[in-house]
């Protein structure tokens, strides 16, 4: 009997640590923000080739989104990357982005603006119980103008997590 | 909340483990180890009952409510066929998903009697299997989805009808505190088999019988019980008779 005693005692205390308290969410925005990399594509005086390489922006960048509440990048030198979340409440949203340089010769900044226009289907997927829903983004399309951007290269255009880079941005 | 509730079950829980060996002190001394010296056997009976643990659940925590209907039919000494059936209703809010779950459910398996007494008794302590089948309906009746950096939500409701099947191990106690009057508890633990997602991924929160979604779903129910016996109790062997 004390066996039998001890293996119900065991089995209720597991049953109590199961039935610990609700769990909170961790992330109450789970949807997925675009990961975009910076680049820039050059011909190889040497070579002739083009030479593609990860580009570290050494001007100052800001990047707001149209609408939105909140600046993503606030005049910071040295960017390499940018997440960009996508607005849930409609089908697409404009990013804009704002490069100060420093002309080194006049020593004057010289401010270019380029938007970045991404247009996507919203996929509702389950995340969990304390968290709910959140978005995907399907069939993104993305695209900017070209002043200080030079081009894009989409990587991911369905947008599902933010493991992976879905954009890559050259600079010229 | 849960956990003090547990707590009551346990403490009750060892006055029932006690109590039955207080109660078998007349007529039994200890468990018989060797299988062969029981030398009784009992008469088929048909047991039936309801939980009473779920009303008392549900005064602490208003998220579930369910009413149980527990029968087994014993064959001998040993084994037994036991079925649970019910209808649940629970519901969860936060805020990013509330949810209503409303369905029935049953439970069909058998209990093996774990524990062999000296002398004849309703009494029994077993281990047991059921095979679940859980049919419902969710109502997802609120949903919000935020995005960081953007002002405004997204809102939506939507209702989904779920089967799932269950495989569900327990062990459990039954005590017969009057004539054919039996108490009984039992924890119990599910995994459910086949549980298929529902709308864009939706995992079914809350599963009659089994309770709400966890890595481990633990339960346990706690019992009033009417046994009628089809016939007495035999004797195996001439020595017993004279007893």
């Amino acid at each position: 009997m004390k066996l039998l005693t001890n293996l119900i005692f065991l089995v209720v205390i597991v049953g109590v640590i199961a039935c610990s308290d609700d769990k909170i969410c961790a992330d109450p925005t789970p949807s997925p923000s675009v990961v975009v990399e910076f680049y820039k594509d050059t011909i190889n005086k040497k070579t002739g080739k083009h030479d593609v390489f990860k580009y570290t922006l050494p001007d100052t960048l800001t990047v707001e989104g149209i609408g939105a509440d909140t600046i993503i990048v606030k005049g910071l030198k040295g960017q390499q990357k940018v997440l960009l979340p996508p607005n849930i409440t409609t089908d697409n949203c404009t990013y804009v982005f704002t490069i100060y340089k420093l002309n080194p010769k006049s020593g004057a900044r010289e401010m270019t603006k380029d938007e970045l226009k991404m247009t996507y289907k919203l996929q509702r997927r389950f995340v969990s119980q304390e968290c709910g829903f959140k978005f995907n983004f399907i069939n993104t399309v993305f695209e900017a103008t070209e002043n200080r951007l030079d081009s894009l290269e989409t990587l991911q255009k369905d947008i599902t997590n933010e493991g992976q880079t879905a954009l890559r941005i050259y600079f010229k | 909340m849960k956990a003090k509730l547990l707590l009551g079950f346990i403490l009750s829980s060892i006055i029932l483990l006690y109590a039955n060996e207080c109660l078998a002190q007349d007529t039994t001394h200890s468990v018989k180890p060797k299988k062969d010296t029981v030398t009784y056997l009992l008469p088929k009976a048909f047991t039936l009952g309801i939980d009473i643990s779920y009303p008392i659940r549900y005064s602490f925590t208003k998220d579930e409510k369910v009413f149980e209907v527990v029968g087994d039919f014993r064959f001998n000494n040993n084994w037994y066929a036991a079925a649970e059936g019910g209808y649940a209703d629970a519901s969860k809010e936060n805020s990013f998903i509330s949810f209503n779950t409303k369905g029935g459910y049953l439970k069909l398996g058998a209990n093996r009697n774990i524990v062999k007494f000296r002398n004849p008794t309703n009494n029994t302590v077993y281990a047991g299997a059921r095979g679940v089948i859980s049919i419902f309906n969710t109502d997802v009746y609120k949903y919000t989805i935020n995005q960081k950096g953007w002002p405004g939500d997204v809102s939506g409701s939507f209702s989904d009808n779920s089967t799932v099947y269950s495989l569900e191990f327990l062990l459990g106690i039954k005590v017969e505190l009057l004539k054919n009057f039996l108490m009984g508890w039992s924890v119990r633990g599910a995994f459910p088999i086949v549980n298929k997602n529902t709308t864009d991924g939706f995992e079914n929160l809350y599963i009659p019988g089994l309770g709400f979604e966890k890595n481990f779903m633990f339960n346990f129910n706690y019992t009033l019980n009417y046994m009628l016996p089809f016939g007495k109790v035999k004797n195996k062997s001439p020595e017993v008779s004279k007893k």
